[in-house]
C-alpha cells in the first residue's frame, strides 16, 4: 500500500529535527547521529518519489512540506553557526600557533593527519 | 635537625596549597548553578630548592585559573542577541497581524466586499432609497474600518516608543551595573571569580537588547562596545543612550509620524547601528515595518495610499454621474453627483485615519446615472461594482484590484511573522548550541581543541552536502505539489 505524502514527510521532518537537536547538541558523537539523520531524510525523500501515493496528495501534503522546508532552513542555521564558530576558533589558533600574514589574516593551522579508530 | 624542620615547613607550605586548591574546588561546585560563573582551578607553584641559598623547595599556591573562555562567552552573546531580537519580532508582528485580519467578520477586507454588495444591490434598483442608504451605511463601515486600523496602528507606534524607551533605559541600568562592578574588579584587581560571575551574566543580559563586544582588560575590568563601534563602558566610565522621535531632514510631508531615533552619549545618532536585540528590532519595527503601512516623512504608507486611491477613484465615478439627468428638451439641466467620502488632503500620512463618509450627503443624493452617451439609468453603480474585479488600470492599485492589494498587505505582515518565529526556533537552537560548546571548551586544552575543530570541520562538510541535496529534493518535491496555474 502506498504510503500517504503528508505522512511520508512528516517523518523527513521528524529526521531533520533529531538533526537539528544533535547539532544544537554539538559534540563529534552528535555530529555523527547528525549525519545518520540526515541520510535517513534523504534515502527517504529519494525512495518517496517511488513508493508515495503522489495522486491523492493535497494541501495537507503541501503543508507538511512546507513544515519540512522551515526544519531544513533551521538545519542549515545550526550547521552555520557551529562552523562559523569553529572558523573563528581555527583563526585564533593559527593566529596563537603562527602569528598574521602580511595582509592581517592569521596564518592558517597546517594541515594534522591524524588516524581515527573506533571499534 | 635542620632537614627536620625544612620537611615540616615544606610539609606546612603543601598544606596550606592544598588548602587553597580544596576552597576553589569548593566555590566551583558550590556556584555550579550561579549565572556567569567559570570554574576555577588553583595551579601549584613548585618552590626553589637550594639549601645553601636556604631556599627549601616545596610547593605553593600559584594564581587561581579561570576556565572562562572570551571567544565562546561572546559567541553565546551574540546568539541571545540574535535570540533576542526575534523574540522581540514576534511579539510585535503579532500585533499588527492582529489588524490585518483577512478571514474575519470585521476589518478593512470584510468591509471592502459589504461595500461592492450595497454597489451592486443599488445597481439593481438604482432609485430605492433602502439599496442608497444601503451604500452610505457600508461607505460608513469602510471609512471606521480603514480609521480603525490607521488607529491600531499608531497605538502600536506609541507602544513601540514606550518600550523603545524603557529598553533604552534597561540597557543604561545593565550598564550601569556593569560600571560599579568595574570598579569592584579594580579594587581586586580582577582576581574576584564573584566579580567576574557577575559582570559576565550581566553582559549575557545585556546582549538580549543590543548587540555588544565585551573586552576582558588585564585589569579585570571590561569594556564594552554597542556593535563593536559605539563605546557603553570604558573601565569606571559609562556612556549612557538616549532615544527620542525626530522628523528626518529629507522630510516632504508636513505633520507626519515621526522616527524613533538612538543617540550615544556623544550625541551622535547610533540608530541604523543597531541591527540586532530587542532594541534592533523595536527599531526595525518602528522605523520600518509601521512605517510602510502608515507613512512617515517621505512615504505615504501603503494603508494611507490604499485609502485615498479607493475614495478618489469612488468620488470620480460618482461626480461624473448625474442624480438626475438633464430634460429632454433641455430646459432643465443635470443634476451631477456628489463625493461620497472625505478625507484629509492636507496630510497623505492621515488619509486613512481621516477617511470618512460626507457628513453632507444624503441617500437622494448618489448619482446613479451616467450621462454617457449613451445614458445608463444606472451605469454609476454598475461601474463601482466593478472596482471589485477591476477592467482598466485606472480602477487598480499598484496593478491589482483594491481587495487584493489589501490581501498584500496582510500577506507581507504575515511573511515577517513566519520569518521571525522561525527565526526564533532557529536561534533558539543557536543559543544551545553556543552554551554547550562554551560547555564543552572550558579548560580544554588548545591542542586537543584543534584536533576536536579539524574532526568537526570534516562532519560539516559531509553535513552540509547532505544537507544541500535535502533542499534540493524537496524543492522537487514542493515543484510537484504546486498545482501549475
Amino acid at each position: 500500500m502506498a504510503v500517504d505524502v503528508a505522512s511520508g514527510l512528516a517523518a523527513v521532518r521528524l529526521e531533520v529535527e533529531g538533526a537539528c537537536q544533535a547539532l544544537a547538541m554539538l559534540s563529534p558523537d552528535a555530529l555523527h547521529r547528525c549525519e545518520d539523520a540526515l541520510q535517513r531524510a534523504e534515502k527517504a525523500l529519494r525512495d518517496g518519489r517511488v513508493f508515495w501515493d503522489w495522486k491523492s496528495a493535497g494541501e495537507s501534503a503541501r503543508m507538511e512540506a512546507s513544515r519540512l522546508q522551515a526544519a531544513v532552513r533551521r538545519a542549515g542555521r545550526l550547521l552555520s553557526s557551529a562552523c562559523r564558530y569553529h572558523k573563528g576558533w581555527l583563526q585564533i589558533l593559527g593566529a596563537m600557533a603562527g602569528g598574521y600574514t602580511t595582509r592581517g589574516d592569521a596564518v592558517p593551522l597546517p594541515g594534522m593527519r591524524r588516524i581515527s579508530l573506533e571499534g | 635537625m635542620s632537614s627536620l624542620i625544612s620537611s615540616l615547613y615544606i610539609q606546612a607550605g603543601a598544606l596550606n596549597a592544598f588548602e587553597q586548591a580544596i576552597a576553589v574546588c569548593q566555590a566551583n561546585v558550590a556556584n555550579a548553578s550561579t549565572p556567569g560563573y567559570a570554574s576555577q582551578t588553583q595551579t601549584l607553584v613548585a618552590l626553589p630548592q637550594d639549601i645553601s641559598q636556604g631556599s627549601i623547595g616545596g610547593v605553593a599556591a600559584g594564581e587561581v585559573v579561570s576556565s572562562r573562555d572570551q571567544y565562546a562567552e561572546q559567541a553565546v552573546r551574540n546568539q541571545q542577541t540574535a535570540l533576542g531580537g526575534f523574540t522581540e519580532s514576534v511579539n510585535s508582528l503579532t500585533g499588527l497581524q492582529s489588524l490585518f485580519d483577512v478571514t474575519g467578520t470585521s476589518g478593512i477586507s470584510t468591509a471592502l466586499s459589504s461595500l461592492y454588495q450595497s454597489f451592486s444591490a443599488w445597481g439593481q434598483s438604482p432609485s430605492d432609497s433602502t439599496a442608497q442608504q444601503g451604500v452610505l451605511t457600508a461607505a460608513g463601515n469602510l471609512a471606521d474600518a480603514f480609521q480603525q486600523t490607521a488607529s491600531g496602528l499608531t497605538s502600536l507606534a506609541t507602544t513601540a516608543d514606550q518600550q523603545l524607551q524603557q529598553t533604552v533605559n534597561q540597557v543604561n541600568e545593565l550598564v550601569g551595573q556593569l560600571q560599579q562592578l568595574n570598579t569592584l574588579a579594580l579594587g581586586h584587581n580582577g582576581k574576584d571569580s564573584g566579580i567576574d560571575a557577575q559582570i559576565n551574566a550581566a553582559l549575557e543580559n545585556l546582549s538580549q537588547y543590543v548587540p555588544i563586544t565585551a573586552r576582558e582588560q588585564p585589569d579585570g575590568t571590561y569594556t564594552v562596545m554597542l556593535n563593536g563601534q559605539t563605546p557603553l563602558l570604558i573601565g569606571s566610565q559609562q556612556f549612557s543612550l538616549s532615544f527620542n522621535l525626530y522628523q528626518p531632514a529629507d522630510s516632504t510631508i508636513q505633520n507626519a509620524p515621526p522616527l524613533a531615533q538612538v543617540t550615544a552619549a556623544d550625541g551622535t545618532d547610533i540608530t541604523s547601528d543597531i541591527s540586532g536585540g530587542q532594541l534592533g528590532a523595536l527599531l526595525s519595527f518602528r522605523n520600518t515595518v509601521l512605517p510602510s503601512y502608515l507613512g512617515d516623512g517621505t512615504q505615504a504608507g501603503s494603508l494611507n495610499t490604499l485609502a485615498q486611491q479607493f475614495a478618489d477613484t469612488v468620488n470620480g465615478i460618482l461626480t461624473s454621474g448625474d442624480i438626475t439627468p438633464a430634460s429632454a428638451d433641455g430646459t432643465t439641466p443635470a443634476v451631477p453627483g456628489v463625493p461620497l467620502f472625505t478625507y484629509d488632503t492636507t496630510n497623505a500620512t492621515n488619509v486613512a485615519a481621516s477617511l470618512a463618509v460626507s457628513s453632507t450627503i444624503t441617500p437622494g443624493q448618489l448619482a446613479a446615472v451616467d450621462p454617457g452617451p449613451p445614458e445608463v439609468s444606472n451605469g454609476i453603480p454598475l461601474a463601482l461594482t466593478q472596482l471589485e474585479n477591476p477592467q482598466s488600470s485606472a480602477d487598480e492599485i499598484n496593478g491589482e484590484s483594491y481587495t487584493a492589494a489589501f490581501g498584500d498587505m496582510a500577506t507581507q505582515v504575515g511573511n515577517l511573522l513566519n520569518q521571525a518565529t522561525e527565526g526564533q526556533q532557529a536561534s533558539q537552537g543557536a543559543l544551545t548550541q553556543a552554551q554547550n560548546l562554551r560547555q564543552q571548551e572550558s579548560g580544554v586544552d588548545l591542542n586537543q581543541q584543534a584536533a576536536v575543530i579539524l574532526q568537526y570541520q570534516q562532519a560539516y562538510q559531509a553535513n552540509s552536502e547532505m544537507l544541500t541535496v535535502i533542499n534540493q529534493l524537496l524543492l522537487d518535491t514542493i515543484n510537484i505539489l504546486t498545482p501549475s496555474t
